[in-house]
C-alpha cells in the first residue's frame, strides 16, 4: 500500500514512520506538513492510504478531504479531538489517538489492507480515470460528515450551484456541478436522466412509459424521475442489447 | 359578614336575610376580584411601601363606597320585592302587626313616626359606618393579598440570587477547565516520544517541562494569585514544549523588570495570552514568528505585554479561531473583573502592521 503521512509536526511524522517500518505491506511514499502540501502530494503520488492529522494550522483534515476528488483510504490521527470524530454518522471510520498504540495501529492497517485488496479484486476495468462504484467520496454537510461509496448513491440532483446527493436516508449537498459529475462518473452505472438529475441505474425499481414517449423511473429510495425525451432515446439504447 | 347577617336577621325574615347576605358577599368578591385584576395590570406588587399604602387606602375607600351602594341597592330591592309580595311586611318590621286594639289612623301615625326616625343625620351616620366597615374589609383584604405577594416576591428573589451565584461558580469552574488544553498535552507527549529516539537529552528536559506545567495547573486553583516570576516560569515551560512541535518557527524572549517579578497576579492569565498567540498566530504562519513578553510598572499598576507576530483581522478570518480566542480572553477578563473590579484591564489590539499586542493591567493594591 502506497502510504502518505500528513501531520504538521515533524516529530509526530517521524514517530509514525518509525512505527510503520514494521509493517511489510505499508510503503511510505511521502509526507506532508499541511493540507495544501498534502493535496499536491496526493494528486502526484496517488497513495492508497493516508494518515491524516485532523488539527493542522490553516486548513484542517476535513477541509483537505472536501477538496479531494479521488479519496484514498483514510486513517485519522488526533491528539484529542473526539467531538470532531463524532461528526461522522454514517460510516464507522478509523482513527488513532496520539501517542499511537502499536496494536491499534496494526488493527487499523490490516483493516485498510483487506479493504483495498477486496476493492482491487472487484475492480476489473482498472486503468480508466473515471470514478467507479467502488470509489468513495467525502461529503460534509454542516457539522456532519460521511464517507460514501458511489454504489450507495441513488441520485445526484441540481440545487442552485450545488448538487444534492441522495443516499441512505440522507441528502447532503456537495459543491460540484452536475455537469462536472457527469464527466467524471462512469456512464455504465450513472445516467443523466434530464437537466437536473443523474441516477444510479443499479437503484432503479421500475420504469413506466410517460407522456409523449418519455419515461418515468421509480428508484428504490422512493424518488420519481422523469426522463427527458432526448435522454429516453439514449436510455433505451443503453438498455437494449 | 356574619355580624351583618345577624343584624339583618334581627329585622328581616330568615330567608330574605340569608339571600341579601349571600348577594352582598358575592358582590364583595366581585369587587375585590376586579380590584385584583386592576392591581395586577398596574403591577402594584412592585411598588414600594410608601407608594403602595395611600393607593391601597384610596382604593379600599372607593371599593367600600361601590360595595355599599351595591349592597344598599340589593337591600332596597329586597324590601321592594318583599313589600310587593306581602304588603304587611313593613308593618311587621315596625312591629305594628303586634299592636292590636289600634285603629288604622293610629297605626298610620306610628308608621310615620317610624319612618321619621330616618332623619338626614341618622342616614349619614348609617352610610358612613356602612362604608367604613366595607372599607375596613377591603383594607384587610389588601393587607393579606400584598403580604402574600411580598412573601412570594422575596422567595423568587432568593431563588434568583441562588441561580446567579450558581452560574458564577459555573463560569469560574469552566475557566479553570479551559486553562490546560488536552490537545496540547497529548501532542507534547507524542512529540516527546519521538524525541526519545532522536534527542534523548531534550526528551528528558521536555518531560520535566511538561511535569512543571501540569503540576502548576493542578495546584494553581488553590491560589488566588501567584507571583509574576512563578507564572513566567510556567509560561517558559509551555513555550519550551511548543518549541518542540513548532521548532524554528517559534522564537520568543522575556523582557522582565526585576521589581515586577514579586508582584502577585492571577495565575494562568499570561499563560492564556501566550497560548492564544501561538494558537492563532504563530501556528498559522508558515514562517512562524516571534513572541515578546515584557513588563512596565508605574505608580498604580503593573502592565504585562504579550506581543506576537500576526494581525488580529487575519485571525478573525480563520474559521472558528475567533470564537475560541473569545472564550480564552473573555474568561481572563471575567477573572480580572471578579478580583479587581474596574481597576484591571485586558486589551488585545494590533500594534502595527506586523505585530499584535495583548496588554494586561493589574493594580498594585
Amino acid at each position: 500500500m502506497k502510504t502518505l503521512i500528513i501531520d504538521d509536526s515533524r516529530l509526530a511524522r517521524n514517530e509514525l514512520k518509525r512505527l510503520l517500518k514494521e509493517f511489510d505491506n505499508v510503503q511510505i511514499v511521502g509526507e506532508a506538513a499541511s493540507a495544501d502540501e498534502a493535496k499536491e502530494k496526493i494528486n502526484e503520488l496517488k497513495p492508497d492510504l493516508i494518515f491524516l492529522d485532523i488539527q493542522m494550522p490553516g486548513k484542517n483534515g476535513f477541509q483537505l478531504l472536501e477538496e479531494l476528488e479521488v479519496l484514498p483510504e483514510v486513517i485519522f490521527s488526533t491528539a484529542y479531538d473526539e467531538h470532531a470524530l463524532k461528526a461522522f454518522e454514517y460510516n464507522a471510520l478509523d482513527y488513532l489517538v496520539k501517542p499511537v498504540q502499536k496494536q491499534r495501529l496494526a488493527g487499523s492497517v490490516s483493516k485498510v489492507f483487506d479493504k483495498i485488496k477486496k476493492k482491487e479484486a472487484e475492480q476489473n476495468d482498472g486503468g480508466e480515470n473515471l470514478l467507479t462504484i467502488h470509489d468513495q467520496v467525502f461529503v460534509k454537510d454542516g457539522e456532519r460528515c460521511w464517507f460514501v461509496q458511489l454504489s450507495e448513491i441513488r441520485l445526484f440532483e441540481v440545487s442552485g450551484n450545488y448538487t444534492t446527493v441522495y443516499f441512505d436516508k440522507s441528502k447532503p449537498m456537495i459543491t460540484r456541478t452536475l455537469n462536472y459529475l457527469e464527466s467524471r462518473l462512469d456512464d455504465k452505472t450513472f445516467f443523466r436522466a434530464n437537466r437536473q438529475q443523474i441516477i444510479n441505474l443499479k437503484w432503479i425499481e421500475r420504469i413506466e412509459p410517460w407522456f409523449s414517449g418519455s419515461l418515468r423511473i421509480y428508484l428504490k429510495g422512493g424518488e420519481e424521475i422523469d426522463v427527458s425525451r432526448r435522454q429516453t432515446l439514449k436510455f433505451k439504447e443503453l438498455m437494449s442489447f | 359578614m356574619l355580624t351583618s347577617f345577624l343584624a339583618m336577621a334581627m329585622f328581616l325574615p330568615l330567608l330574605p336575610a340569608f339571600t341579601v347576605n349571600l348577594l352582598s358577599i358575592l358582590l364583595a368578591v366581585l369587587v375585590s376580584h376586579l380590584y385584583r385584576q386592576y392591581v395586577k395590570k398596574r403591577n402594584w406588587k412592585d411598588l414600594k411601601i410608601p407608594e403602595l399604602v395611600p393607593r391601597v387606602l384610596m382604593a379600599s375607600v372607593i371599593q367600600g363606597i361601590i360595595l355599599s351602594i351595591l349592597s344598599v341597592i340589593v337591600l332596597i330591592g329586597t324590601f321592594l320585592v318583599l313589600a310587593m309580595s306581602d304588603s304587611t311586611i313593613l308593618d311587621s318590621l315596625m312591629g305594628i302587626t303586634e299592636l292590636t286594639e289600634l285603629d288604622e289612623s293610629t297605626k298610620e301615625s306610628v308608621r310615620e313616626a317610624s319612618l321619621n326616625v330616618f332623619t338626614g343625620s341618622k342616614i349619614l351616620v348609617f352610610v358612613i359606618s356602612f362604608v367604613t366597615s366595607q372599607t375596613i374589609y377591603f383594607i384587610s383584604w389588601s393587607a393579606i393579598y400584598f403580604a402574600y405577594q411580598f412573601i412570594q416576591k422575596a422567595r423568587e428573589m432568593e431563588i434568583e440570587r441562588w441561580k446567579l451565584s450558581a452560574s458564577v461558580k459555573d463560569a469560574e469552574l469552566s475557566t479553570l477547565k479551559a486553562q490546560i488544553n488536552p490537545h496540547f498535552i497529548f501532542n507534547s507527549l507524542n512529540n516527546i516520544r519521538s524525541l526519545v529516539v532522536e534527542d534523548s537529552e531534550r526528551a528528558r528536559d521536555s518531560i520535566t517541562h511538561l511535569s512543571d506545567l501540569l503540576r502548576f495547573s493542578i495546584q494553581f486553583d488553590q491560589y488566588e494569585k501567584v507571583s509574576l516570576e512563578k507564572e513566567l516560569e510556567v509560561v517558559e515551560d509551555y513555550l519550551n514544549l511548543e518549541a518542540i512541535q513548532l521548532e524554528e518557527r517559534l522564537r520568543y524572549k522575556f523582557l522582565i523588570d526585576q521589581q515586577a517579578k514579586e508582584i502577585l497576579i492571577p495565575p494562568m492569565i499570561i499563560q492564556t495570552l501566550v497560548e492564544n498567540a501561538i494558537k492563532h498566530s504563530i501556528n498559522n504562519l508558515p514562517e512562524g514568528g516571534e513572541i515578546i513578553i515584557s513588563t512596565r510598572i508605574d505608580e498604580e499598576s503593573l502592565s504585562v505585554y504579550v506581543k506576537n507576530t500576526g494581525q488580529l483581522s487575519i485571525k478573525a478570518s480563520i474559521e472558528g479561531a475567533k470564537k475560541h480566542k473569545g472564550i480564552g480572553i473573555s474568561n481572563s477578563r471575567e477573572r480580572l473583573r471578579l478580583l479587581y473590579g474596574q481597576k484591571a484591564s485586558l486589551v488585545v489590539e494590533n500594534m502595527n502592521e506586523q505585530m499584535v499586542c495583548a496588554t494586561v493591567r493589574i493594580p498594585l493594591n
